[in-house]
């Protein structure tokens, strides 16, 4: 017979005040679970949309161009820093894009618009471009058309096969201009990229805006951030003096700020919570502790030493929380999975709303580990704070006073 | 040569303005495989006695010397260790374990003990025979009688093989036959195992099988008589 025996048996001797302090752990752990993971999944859906459509994890740019997102920011990507970029093993692909804000226009309708020239194969195994086509054909290598967006094709009245005109300010404030025939239409989860996007094989791109070899980033992914640091450092040491290795979260400052104190507010929140879980906990160690004086007192004039009376009732605190731990975990689990592989659609209006955003309308949840785990080593951090109170109440206890209760 | 001294055993407590002398210098001394009976009336310091002999209770003055040594010396992790290898303790509520079963609370000191599961088998089988509650040894306390449950209690306090075995009235919750049982039990461990038994009581069932009767009065020694 051991200790944690005696521990399990002692936790259900008041069953349904056991119920009640495991069933706040376990609607605690499960608010919890849930809650990061919906938190997380939407961040990292986010992200992903993030570094996938715009950013990347990593871009290489001229060092003004963030603060002047200018054509004249654009740089001569040098050979040897392409050569250092295809031979890390951990980037698993880079593409060149030049991108500048034009004017397009198709009889009377004329449109602010972003112009992207990409590597189309480059391109499409980076962010996955072609699956957005939505009438057309996608863009190859030395094509002469262009891809737009479809909320834009309706703006500007045209379909595909008919042309466009593309005005814009060139290399140091050439003026350039030239008619592209419309390729494809693309409609992106996001309809701010619907409105405004244009894609252009790079070098034609790069000869309408008379900037030969040029690009304005070098947009880098990898296979998930935890290598960005790494990869970060590896490239910083190799890259020119005129440019500058910047991480996605450098480039979206607000969003990292958003995440961020989205985070603290429901770690507050949480903290709250798993603070009220941890008082009714310590109401049950006080009561239980009361109630048992006199077989605490029995057990130490019997030859149990006062640190293995204390070990009993740290057993008995820890399977409380563990058994609610387990249980929300036990609940939660297949649930978030289901939610994993079928996200939850956002209709109507907050689906606009975040279309608007820029961010695809679904609800989508995280399953990584931490997020089951963390609150069960919230709940171990508690059981071991609150039996400070036992260590205490134990230390306290006289033999004696306790057989005459 | 006796196992336990008590030299000039003294416990005053502390009222509000005014000091009880709950215990006021006791001197006894106890042999080897006696069976004796502290009596007096409630009130009489019977029960404080008995706790600064098994150190429970800390004396104001005075020694309790068992096999030579001041337990009351010993620092509180020792004294703990004392009682467990030295003290056989039977309380007059019982005070069993209740999610443990009989077997359980037989084994319960021997566990504490660090004794081998085979030993421990065997002596809580050994013993649950001798209080003749073998049948009952995986039942909790709860679907015991009182006298069931004080019969457990006493080879609970002879499991650790001790020294001696302190019984503070353990027969003022029994009806008369569960006293008579339980009384036969104790007298044929004593003989049998040689331990040596000190009641502390004011039932005249157990004064009369004791041969020895120290009354106590006021926390002093009125009569010690060896029968």
């Amino acid at each position: 017979m051991n200790y944690s025996k005696i521990a399990w048996r002692n936790l259900w001797r008041n069953k349904k005040r056991s119920l009640i302090t495991i069933s706040s752990v376990f609607f605690g752990v499960l608010f919890s679970i849930s809650l990061t993971s919906l938190q997380e999944g939407s961040f990292a859906n986010m992200i992903d949309n993030i570094v996938n459509f715009y950013s990347g994890y990593i871009q290489i740019q001229d060092k003004e161009y963030m603060e002047n997102n200018t054509i004249n920011h654009s740089f001569v990507p040098p050979s040897f820093f392409l050569k250092k970029i295809s031979e890390n093993k951990t980037i698993s692909n880079f593409s060149k894009r030049l991108q500048i804000f034009a004017l397009a226009s198709s009889g009377d309708e004329s449109q602010g618009v972003m112009i992207t020239g990409i590597e189309p194969e480059k391109e499409n195994s980076l962010s996955g471009l072609s699956k957005w086509v939505i009438q057309g054909k996608f863009l190859e290598q030395g094509d002469k058309g262009i891809l737009l967006g479809n909320l834009l094709a309706e703006k500007l009245n045209v379909e595909i096969g008919d042309s466009i005109i593309i005005i814009g300010p060139g290399y140091h404030g050439i003026s350039s201009a030239g008619l592209f025939p419309v390729k494809g239409l693309l409609s992106f989860p996001m309809m701010e990229l619907n409105k405004m996007a244009i894609y252009l094989e790079l070098e034609n791109c790069q000869q309408l805006f008379s900037a030969d070899n040029r690009v304005t980033n070098i947009i880098i992914n990898l296979p998930d951030y935890t290598h960005l640091e790494r990869v970060k450092s590896e490239l910083q040491m190799d890259v020119p003096d005129e440019l500058t290795v910047l991480s996605w979260e450098e480039m979206n400052e607000e969003i990292t700020q958003f995440i961020d104190g989205k985070r603290y507010s429901a770690v507050i929140f949480k903290g709250i919570l798993f603070m009220i879980i941890g008082f009714g906990i310590l109401g049950t160690v006080i009561m239980l502790i009361a109630e048992r004086k006199r077989e605490l007192g029995v057990m130490n004039a019997l030859g149990m030493k006062k640190h293995r009376i204390t070990s009993v009732l740290f057993l008995e605190l820890l399977f409380t929380g563990l058994t609610g731990v387990l249980f929300s975990v036990a609940v939660t689990f297949p649930v978030i999975l289901h939610f994993l592989k079928n996200p939850i659609p956002i209709g109507g209006e907050m689906g606009v709303a975040f279309q608007d955003m820029g961010f695809e309308p679904v609800i989508e949840f995280s399953g990584q580990g931490w997020v089951f785990y963390k609150p069960a080593i919230t709940v171990f951090i508690l059981t071991v704070i609150i039996s400070i109170y036992i260590v205490y109440a134990i230390k306290r206890l006289k033999t004696v006073d306790a057989l005459r209760t | 040569m006796s196992i336990i001294e008590i030299k000039n055993l003294t416990k005053i407590y502390d009222g509000s303005g005014f000091e009880v002398k709950a215990v006021n210098g006791i001197n006894l001394s106890f042999e080897k495989g006696e069976f004796a009976a502290i009596v007096g009336p409630s009130g009489s310091g019977k029960t404080t006695l008995l706790n600064m002999l098994g150190g429970l209770d800390h004396p104001t003055s005075g020694e309790v010397i068992v096999d030579g040594q001041n337990i009351w010396k010993l620092k509180s992790r020792k004294l703990t260790d004392f009682r467990l290898y030295n003290i056989g303790f039977v309380f007059q509520a019982y005070n069993l374990i209740p999610v443990l079963t009989a077997k359980e609370n037989v084994e319960f000191i021997m566990h504490l003990q660090g004794r081998s599961k085979k030993e421990r088998d065997s002596r809580t089988r050994e013993l649950m025979q001798a209080v003749g509650l073998e049948e009952r040894m995986n039942s909790r306390p709860s679907k015991l009688s009182g006298g069931q449950q004080q019969r457990v209690a006493v080879a609970r306090a002879l499991a650790s093989k001790p020294k001696f075995i302190l019984a503070d009235e353990p027969t003022a919750n029994l009806d008369s036959k569960s006293t008579e049982t339980l009384l036969d039990i104790m007298e044929h461990l004593n003989k049998e195992e040689d331990i040596t038994f000190i009641f502390s009581t004011h039932d005249a069932r157990v004064v009369k099988k004791a041969r020895r009767v120290i009354t106590i009065e006021d926390g002093k020694v009125k009569s010690d008589e060896v029968r």
